[in-house]
Parts: C-alpha cells; structure tokens; sequence
C-alpha cells in the first residue's frame, strides 16, 4: 500500500518536518505572545501616540494576507541590508503577524473585567500599572485562555506559510516526497497526519492548563 | 475613535496631564525616530530610485496588477456564494439527532478546521488533472480547495449562533405547532444568522486574504501577479510586493469599514430586548 510505503519509506523526513513544525509555532508564538502583550498595553494606556501606534498596526496586520506579508519580508529585509536566513524570516513574520491578533484577544479580554474592579482599585488608590498587575491582567488572562488557545492551533497551521518559502517543515517535507513518489493521496494522509500529531497535544495541553487556571481562581 | 476604555484611569489631574504631554511627546518622537531610520535604510540601499519606480509609471502594470485583484475577488466571490449556503446545511447536520448525519458533520467540520488551508490547496492541485478532457482549472482548485475549508469555518459559525439562542425560541415554535423545519427556517435560522453577522463578516475578511494561496498553485490572482511582474522585473522586486500588499490592505480596509458601518446601523436600528429574551427581537431579524 501507498501510505505503508510512503511512512516506511520517509519517516525520518517527516519527522523533521514535524520537529521544524513544532520549532516555528513554539518561537513564534512566545514572541507573538511578548509583542502582544506590548502592543495590548500601548493599546489602552493613556498615551495617545501610542495608542494610535497601536491601533494602526493591529488594523494594517489584519487586512495583510500572511503568505504575503512572509514574501513582502523574505524579499524586503535584504533590500534593506537586513540579512536573515528563510527560517528567521519566517519566524520574524509569523511572530509579527500573530501578536496583532494576540493583541486584539488581550485587549477584548481587558473589556470583559466588571467596571466596578477598576473603579476600587481606584479608590484604593492604585496607579495605573499597579491596577494592570494586580486588578485588570490576573482577572483577564482567564477569559482570554481560549481565544489564545485558537491563535495557537491556528499558529501550527500557519506555520504552513513558512513551507512554501522554502523552510523545511511539514508542508515543504510533503511537497518534496510528493515530487519523489508521485503519491499524491498517500502522501497528503501521512501529511495530515503528521499536523494532527502536532495539533492535537497542543490542544490537550492547553486544555489542561486552562483547566490548572481556573483552579487558581 | 470612540474611547471604549477610558473607564481605566481617572479623570488627570495637573501633575498626571503634565507626564502624560511629555510622554506622549517621547512617544511620538521616537515613532517619527523609527520611520526616519526606515526611510534612511532604504533610501540608502537605493530603493527610492526613479528606476525601480518607474514600472509603476505606466498604466500596463496597472491594468495587470487589476486583472489580477479581479481575479482574487472572483475566487472569493465563488467560494463565499458556494461554502455558505453549504456551511448553513453542514451545521444543521452537526445539530442533528442522526447520529450518522452527525458522525459525518463532526469529522468533515474538524477535520479541515485542523488541517492548514495550504495543504489541500497543494494536493488539489497535484491530484487534480491538469490536462486532457477533464481538465481543471487553477480557479478551481483554488476555489474547491477553500470551499472545503470555509464550509467548515463557516458552519461553526452559524452553529454557535444557532446554540446560543434561548432555548424558549424552539419551544415557542414548537408550542405554535411548527415542525422542526418551520422552527428552523422561520424562527431560529434568522435570529442566529442575524447575531452572527460580525462574526462572519471577520471570517469574509480571511477568505478574501485566503484567496492569497492562489500562488501556490498557480493560480493567476493578485499575489502571483506580483510573481510575474518580479520575474519581469528583477529591479522593482520589493517595490511590486510593496504595492501588492498595499491593494490587499486596502481590499481589506474597505471589508473592515463596511463590517463596523453594518454594526453600526444594527446598534442604532436593534431595540434592546429584555433580558432573558433572544438579544435580537424577530421582527428584526426577519
């Protein structure tokens, strides 16, 4: 059978793949995760510049698609006497990209705290950092555990994106063997297979660790 | 911009007024700071020279460059008039009593929701035929390979609108005697699909940057576009992406603008419904 052969045949190339795979979701998301986090308090701070900063930036990485904002990089960093290698570009463009939607699930998970916590801490006499610490981001950070769970899975299979210029993960491994072997559909199943194995635990993981935060509360 | 979160800080006094001017001042200069060293870096490497500008001078690149967003909204346009009408069905399937309808909808839905669009989008177009009688199209691959994904975005969306219902809305119908279609069609599928408009508006935005995926296969829309012209025109390379990605921005933007203006007219139209009730009244919706 195909699908036999396919796996015995290229195991190893496909495991790379998965290992590159996971390597450009977990970079990525850590630094989208920091950026966001940035932009989110930027976001909602008192200074006008650089709430319009803000704004401006999660508008702009919205209405881009991905594939070519990673184009727009891969080409316009060395323009720029900027040299990075295609993987770090990669990783640079996903991070950029998702810390935009990072950014917007923090910023709606800041809205979802009652009024009411704001307004004591305050009475009590808080500045603003303090309050952010302590009163807005421990409340927030439980109700925006799902959305960021979604921009994670949907990290991995962006992470796809990054096939297509050259980085060898997933999508890059399938497209070369099936270049080789000419098995298109068994070749697409191991493929599938291949993001459902890195999809699934990440999606376990997160479950469990919402599951630890709302313990906390 | 309206300033949803000013209930964070206090109204200033003299002393917070005075921190902030000057942080903002701060703020402001090192973001011209940051556009200056930008422009400085390209202009150093020479991309502001007229002769990597001066493809953009002449209306064929353009007429080109428009063949191909035209291309791209086509692509969107079939995938989003198939896949809707399609995901509408698919989430009544999820919703079904049936267990193999059921079965069905949860693997179909799942399955492509987990897979990376880019991936199908590859296999279509390798196992498709590319030549002889049954030949299919770069458009069609495109197209079949996003619809098979929308369907599944898509009727998520419609089901979260249709779960999130008061369950009073069904029982209502049912009591007037309708059968589970008429509750469907007549009561429940309005409402739902009437509170889930942002919701699909913002899936909209992605099918159309969606339709980007076209390069891979290739399919002649807007990016690849940008590809010809590259291959055309070494010299112009950042510069042609440049642009490619502006007219995407601006398709996007105006998608955006339109969302928030249909958000706008639904606040201002909707009257608020007592609590407990359906957040959209009936008549409203239909």
């Amino acid at each position: 059978m195909d699908f036999i052969y396919i796996i015995r045949e290229f195991w190893p190339m496909f495991v790379r793949g998965a290992g590159m795979t996971v390597y450009l979701t977990v970079v990525s998301a850590l630094l989208a995760f920091i950026l966001g986090s940035i932009i989110a308090v930027m976001r909602i701070g008192p200074i006008r510049p650089l709430r319009a900063a803000a704004s401006f930036y999660i508008e702009v990485m919205r209405a881009i698609p991905l594939l070519a904002l990673m184009i727009l990089v891969l080409v316009g960093l060395p323009k720029v006497g900027i040299f990075y290698s295609t993987l770090n570009s990669a990783i640079l463009t996903l991070s950029i990209y998702t810390a935009a939607y990072v950014a917007e699930a923090l910023r709606s998970g800041f809205r979802t705290v009652p009024k009411g916590q704001i307004e004591a801490a305050r009475a009590l006499g808080m500045t603003f950092g303090k309050m952010f610490n302590n009163v807005l981001l421990p409340q927030s950070i439980r109700t925006v555990m799902p959305p960021l769970g979604n921009l994670l899975v949907s990290n991995i299979k962006a992470t796809a994106l990054a096939g297509t210029i050259g980085v060898q993960e997933i999508y890059w491994v399938s497209a070369r063997v099936n270049f080789d072997t000419a098995m298109s559909i068994a070749v697409f199943i191991v493929a599938a297979l291949c993001y459902l194995a890195v999809a699934l635990p990440t999606g376990f993981f997160w479950n469990k660790l919402e599951v630890r935060m709302k313990i906390v509360r | 911009m309206s300033e949803e979160n000013d209930f964070l800080f206090d109204d200033m006094g003299p002393k917070a007024k005075r921190r902030v001017l000057i942080f903002s001042i701060l703020a402001t200069a090192l973001l011209f700071w940051t556009l200056w060293v930008a422009y400085n870096r390209l202009a150093s490497n020479g991309q502001f020279e007229a002769r990597r500008w001066e493809l953009f001078a002449h209306p064929g690149t353009w007429k080109f460059l428009a063949g191909g967003l035209k291309n791209t909204m086509l692509a969107a346009v079939i995938t989003a008039c198939i896949s809707f009408p399609l995901s509408i069905l698919m989430a009544l399937a999820r919703l079904s009593h049936i267990k193999l309808l059921n079965k069905f909808a949860v693997t179909f839905v799942e399955f492509f929701r987990s897979m990376p669009l880019v991936l199908f989008i590859l296999f279509i177009a390798v196992a498709a035929p590319a030549s002889g009688p049954f030949k299919i199209s770069g458009l069609w691959v495109l197209v079949t390979g996003m619809t098979m994904y929308y369907i599944a975005v898509f009727s998520e969306v419609v089901r979260a609108g249709i779960i999130s219902l008061p369950s009073g809305q069904r029982e209502a119908a049912m009591a007037l005697g309708m059968t589970y279609s008429q509750s469907m069609r007549l009561v429940e599928l309005p409402q739902a699909l009437y509170s889930m408009t942002p919701a699909i508006m913002g899936q909209l935005l992605f099918l159309v940057q969606d339709t980007s995926l076209g390069y891979i296969i290739p399919y002649e829309e807007l990016l690849r576009r940008g590809k010809n012209i590259e291959s055309f025109s070494p010299i112009a390379i950042l510069q042609t992406y440049l642009v490619i990605t502006l007219v995407y921005a601006l398709v996007s933007l105006s998608l955006l603008w339109l969302t928030n203006r249909i958000e706008r007219n639904r606040s201002l139209s909707a009257p608020r419904a007592p609590k407990g009730t359906s957040k959209t009244p009936v008549d409203v919706a239909i």
